[in-house]
């Protein structure tokens, strides 16, 4: 990643170097439960949803509380009723520090990363946590 | 703290805590649990059994515990609480905080002080600290 120990800052390093860019999504009509399995079996708590092939929102382990499982929502219930749209994303050239800024002032703790207008990746508190323990 | 000197070695876990637990007893619903998360906006929920905490419940369950195994609502916490909790001493630095985090993969650490809980320490907290 070229970052030496030494010089390491949160403004040095930037979301592209740190992003996750192999990305979980799911058709928007997809039953939630199929989306609960994935998140335990590929240890992801953020899948992108899809409509048209173009990611139009998220859904995070937080959703599952405070959407499904408060409201007695049915696990067969479409992703697009309870994900969150539209995406707030961050550009993959900003340094994390920008990301940081954004998850506080947001009160959110996953970014959609944006190339071009297209999302390229994902990036999340967990990830901003590792930079510092390094 | 000076803004100047801030880094993760010198703020204390004690420092950024969140003091304000909240704690249901082992039969406690899933759905109570819910509930109680989403008017509190809160992500981790304490549970006890005899006055003492002996669990600890997380949105991250309702996904991987409630809904991927299409359990009831009407589910005891005590059937799908974690199990010891997780603690770090709350005279410890964040950075030892982020540490744990990162090696146990968990967002959340109850915080301890004489082998008592007396809060909670989020990743959100820590971000909240990087973006100061």
């Amino acid at each position: 990643m070229g970052m030496s120990c030494e010089g390491f800052n949160f403004s040095s390093i930037l979301v592209k170097d740190i992003m996750h860019k192999d990305l979980f999504s799911v058709n928007h009509n997809t039953p939630t439960f199929q989306i609960a399995k994935m998140m335990e079996l590929e240890e992801v708590d953020a899948i992108f949803v899809k409509e048209n092939e173009t990611p139009m929102g998220i859904i995070t382990d937080r959703d599952f509380v405070t959407k499904i499982a408060a409201n007695s929502l049915p696990p067969d219930t479409p992703v697009k009723e309870i994900m969150s749209s539209p995406l707030i994303t961050i550009n993959h050239n900003e340094p994390i520090s920008r990301a940081a800024e954004m998850m506080s002032s947001k009160k959110v703790k996953k970014l959609a990363v944006s190339e071009n207008g297209k999302i390229v990746g994902l990036i999340t508190s967990t990830d901003l946590i590792h930079q510092n323990t390094k | 703290m000076s803004r100047e000197d801030f880094n993760f070695s010198s703020i204390l876990v004690k420092d950024i805590m969140n003091k304000a637990l909240i704690s249901v007893n082992l039969t406690t619903t899933a759905f109570q649990i819910a509930r109680m998360m989403k008017l509190e906006v809160i992500g981790a929920i304490l549970v006890k059994e005899n006055g003492t905490h002996v669990g600890i419940i997380t949105d991250r369950d309702f996904a991987i515990k409630i809904t991927a195994n299409n359990l009831p609502l009407d589910t005891p916490v005590k059937e799908i609480m974690s199990s010891p909790i997780i603690t770090i001493n709350h005279n410890e630095p964040i950075s030892s905080a982020a540490e744990m985090m990162n090696h146990q993969k968990v967002r959340k650490l109850a915080v301890s002080d004489n082998g008592k809980i007396i809060g909670i320490i989020t990743s959100t907290d820590l971000v909240n600290q990087i973006a100061k």
